[in-house]
């Protein structure tokens, strides 16, 4: 599996626990499946940056080198070698889900030398633009094999284009001598762009239409490793469609997990069908030359929260660098009678879901937000009392989380913003704790759950750098940035 | 209102900040007198000692912080009695320090400390004509840390202390004319280059001719042994930087050391990592590694699986029959474990006496008499110093 196979992997399990990946043993069962949960999407200006994207990759400019040309027995059309630019690029969906590439092509007017048995003269070719289009597909071969695939050969179509024989060279070698001259030309144009072009194509498409997406595989370390399968669904010859805001691929992803013994045996949630909004919505703003999306539905978003769950990824504890998050005041804001014991030092955390969560996607500011609804949870505090660590803290009941995935540079982080309480109770097996500040629970709970879940998620290197998050219905819309390096 | 001092007219003590010999009361917010002798038993704080006196007896050595001193605290049955060892209940009346550590062999207690007034190490002796102290001044420029451990090796007094700073190890040896010597233990670099350094703990424990010394090393988060014979032997047995079993986690901190029957070494550390107690034995340079508790329990309504924060504090000792004795934390219900070699070899938890109280710092201590004793600390809620607890476990009898 390459590094872009692993995107939609690890997007998810990444989250919040990476590690190995390795292929699964057999199928998930249908049951677990969340029809069409996934969705890879290129909305309308994202087709345009694919277009672009193939340009800049073929380059704006080229030197087409023209083989000579011999006319009759007597005369050629010398070797020479024509400045050709690719101009403007688009990129459209047709009706039966064909990707067509268009591309503005211009010859600059070109002088050409023929030789004879006599002094040479020269013709001047002046073509118009010429639009060089292809027809592409992102479906199955016949073994079932992922693939972007060639419909039809290119045409490079010219528009009015002119032939000056001043001299008479030509109209000289016979009636036919022109026609044959234009067709060279064209036809040096057409082989040399053309091929080009579409090697680009194949090659951006199959970067922001990966068929390594579809994958059945374990993920994370240990004995618990989060179970995915993802597959292209639709039509073998034409696995995206468009809805005249986007272009979409859909993906039925199931997840599982082993439970771990720190969680109870709970049924995974309800997975329907998902309906993604006909609107996509509004793009960050950037300068990145081609952006993809990733959309993951709120159903199939709760089986993944689910698995995690199961897998016993949320029972963590460590949280290095606690106390610097926590302030040397934040026992005496809490609980005064655990102050009178803490010393300073090391503060330990440790976390246990109770429940299977409840993840939401809300909006938040510049971008989505995952609220997570722990019922039962329990949150340990450990700090040095008289020399030893010792539990000092212990908060049980429902916590609200909410995160933000996030990208920083070309890493993705997970952050989590707030953490609300919801009928909590705060107690110490050290000493009797009275007076609990419940204005200082928050914080206090914000900066432990921050330490044991923040960070900087392991992805592979190479990896497409998080460009942005939103709320969609009910589900996450991902901004990737393209995947294609520049040239 | 800035209270600068345990008591004022207008405000509740603070703990540790009364006057000598008296200690703030939690209930009254006065600093209340702690009269040495008179029966009082002076609450402690910080590490203390365990040592066998007699061979039903035993004495306590730590810091009361209420006296500014260290103290022998001995009892046998019902009997209890309290010496001061160093401190302001001296009389000297300079504070003593919480770096305290103590041994005791054939009727004398050896005691080392650090007196933070003036960075100084001290060794006291009491023998049958009592107390002696003297000054380690060999030990001088350097100033010793808060780590250290006291053995006789070859029958004589010997001190390994840490040196304030730079984590550098060094050991003091007392010769039969009462000098000095002091040498440094040449501890390597890890797989990084970095220089190693005490950490954590430092635990002592000699056999014939030879004294091996345990200790956390920081940064590479090692459990680190070194053994000195003819020279010193220097080992990362378990850690991130190890070159021995169990790689790539944080161990050591704490651990405790004792040897086993045929004079192997046994280590019990925390897995730091892994939060869980383990027991290393080493012998002819092979180790093995043993889990004594991960600190998993059964949440009794729902039925999920959750660990305790275990092992933040640890001892070890080899009873008289050969059996060994692990105690630790159970940080997460402030409560010491005990677990005791069974026959066939695994450690088998023993049930200790139910308490409503906190318990800390778990130490043992193998009675001539084939019994274990097991004592800790009950911490004042109000942060006024420890009680000293302990109980008493036979094979036959139990805990009791």
């Amino acid at each position: 599996m390459n590094t872009t196979s692993r995107l939609l992997v690890a997007s998810l399990a990444c989250v919040l626990a990476c590690g190995e990946v390795q292929p699964l043993d057999a199928p998930l069962p249908q049951s677990m499946v969340s029809p069409a949960g996934v969705r890879l999407v290129l909305t309308n200006s994202e087709l345009q940056g694919v277009a672009a994207a193939v340009r800049l990759l073929v380059g704006k400019s080229h030197a087409v080198s023209v083989a000579p040309l011999p006319l009759g027995e007597t005369a050629a059309i010398a070797a020479t070698t024509i400045p050709v630019s690719l101009g403007q690029a688009s990129l459209s969906v047709a009706a039966d889900a064909a990707l067509q590439l268009e591309l503005v092509v211009t010859v600059a007017p070109h002088g050409l030398v023929v030789k004879g048995k006599g002094a040479a003269c020269s013709v001047q070719w002046t073509p118009a633009g010429g639009l060089l289009s292809t027809r592409l597909r992102f479906g199955r071969d016949p073994l079932g094999a992922l693939a972007v695939t060639l419909l039809e050969p290119p045409d490079l179509v010219f528009g009015a284009e002119s032939l000056d024989d001043v001299s008479g060279c030509l109209a000289a070698l016979g009636a036919d001598a022109e026609a044959s001259v234009r067709d060279h030309l064209r036809a040096a144009v057409r082989g040399t762009v053309a091929t080009k072009v579409v090697d680009a194509a194949r090659d951006v498409l199959a970067t922001v239409l990966p068929a390594d997406w579809e994958v059945a595989v374990a993920v994370g370390a240990g004995a618990n490793p989060i179970a995915v399968q993802t597959r292209f669904i639709g039509p073998d010859d034409a696995l995206i469609e468009h809805n005249g805001a986007f272009l979409q691929a859909r993906i039925d992803l199931a997840v599982d997990a082993p439970r771990h013994a720190c969680v109870l045996d709970q049924a995974p949630p309800e997975s329907g069908a998902w309906v993604l909004p006909i609107q996509a919505p509004a793009a960050p703003q950037g300068a990145a030359v081609l952006r993809r999306s990733v959309a993951v539905g709120g159903a199939a978003l709760g089986r993944f929260a689910w698995a995690i769950h199961r897998a016993g990824m949320l029972c963590r504890g460590n949280a290095p660098g606690l106390e610097a998050r926590l302030g040397p005041n934040w026992a005496a804001q809490v609980a005064p009678a655990v102050a009178a014991l803490v010393q300073p030092g090391t503060v330990s955390a440790r976390f246990w879901p109770g429940g299977a969560p409840d993840l939401r996607v809300i909006e938040g500011e510049a971008g989505a937000r995952l609220e997570w609804t722990l019922p039962d949870a329990q949150v340990e505090i450990a700090a040095p009392v008289d020399g030893v660590e010792l539990v000092v803290l212990r908060i049980s009941g429902t916590l609200r989380i909410v995160a933000a995935l996030r990208g920083v540079g070309d890493a993705w982080s997970i952050e989590v913003e707030a953490v609300e309480t919801d009928s909590v109770t705060v107690d110490s097996p050290l000493v009797a704790l009275g007076t609990v500040a419940p204005a200082a629970l928050a914080p206090l709970l914000q900066a432990v759950i921050a330490g044991i879940f923040d960070g900087v998620l392991a992805l592979p290197p190479g990896f497409p750098a998080l460009v942005g998050t939103a709320r969609a219905g009910d589900g996450l819309w991902l901004w990737l940035d393209g995947g294609v390096q520049q040239p | 209102m800035l209270v600068a001092h345990g008591c004022g007219q207008q405000s509740r003590c603070e703990p540790g900040l009364c006057p000598v010999g008296t200690s703030c009361d939690a209930a009254s917010g006065q600093c209340v007198a702690v009269a040495p002798g008179a029966g009082a038993i002076p609450r402690l704080s910080g590490p203390y000692a365990l040592v066998g006196l007699g061979d039903t007896g035993y004495g306590v050595v730590g810091y009361a912080p209420a006296l500014r001193s260290v103290v022998l605290i001995e009892r046998d049955g019902d009997k209890a009695e309290v010496s001061y060892v160093a401190g302001e209940a001296t009389e000297d009346g300079i504070p003593a320090g919480d770096a305290v550590d103590a041994y005791a062999a054939e009727g004398v207690v050896h005691v080392a400390w650090v007196r933070r007034s003036d960075d100084t190490l001290w060794y006291g002796r009491r023998d049958a004509e009592g107390w002696t102290r003297e000054q380690v001044v060999a030990i001088a420029p350097r100033r010793p840390g808060d780590r250290l451990a006291i053995r006789l090796w070859n029958g004589l007094p010997t001190i390994a202390v840490d040196e304030l700073g730079n984590g550098r190890l060094h050991v003091a040896v007392r010769a039969v004319d009462g000098s000095w010597s002091v040498e440094e233990v040449p501890l390597p670099p890890d797989v990084d280059g970095r220089v190693a350094r005490v950490g954590g703990t430092l635990v002592a424990s000699t056999f014939g001719p030879s004294i091996t010394l345990a200790f956390y090393e920081p940064g590479g988060g090692d459990l680190v042994v070194a053994t000195r014979s003819a020279s010193w032997v220097v080992s990362r047995l378990v850690g991130r930087a190890s070159d021995g079993v169990s790689d790539g986690i944080d161990a050591g901190r704490p651990c405790a050391l004792t040897r086993d029957t045929k004079a192997g070494l046994v280590v019990a550390y925390r897995d730091r990592s892994g939060n869980a107690v383990r027991l290393l034995r080493s012998a002819a340079g092979a180790a093995t590694d043993h889990l004594v508790d991960d600190g998993a329990y059964t949440v009794a309504t729902t039925g999920a699986v959750r660990r305790a924060f275990v092992g933040t504090a640890i001892d070890v000792v080899r009873l008289a029959n050969g059996a060994l004795a692990v105690a630790w934390q159970d940080a997460s219900n402030v409560r010491v474990r005990l677990a005791v070699e069974a026959p066939g070899g695994a450690l088998k938890q023993v049930t200790l006496p139910p308490s409503v109280r906190a318990q800390v710092r778990p130490r043992l201590l193998a009675h001539s008499d084939g019994a274990l004793r097991l004592t800790w600390l009950e911490p004042d809620p109000a942060g006024a110093g420890s009680r000293i607890a302990s109980v008493r476990w036979t094979p036959l009898g139990g805990a009791e």
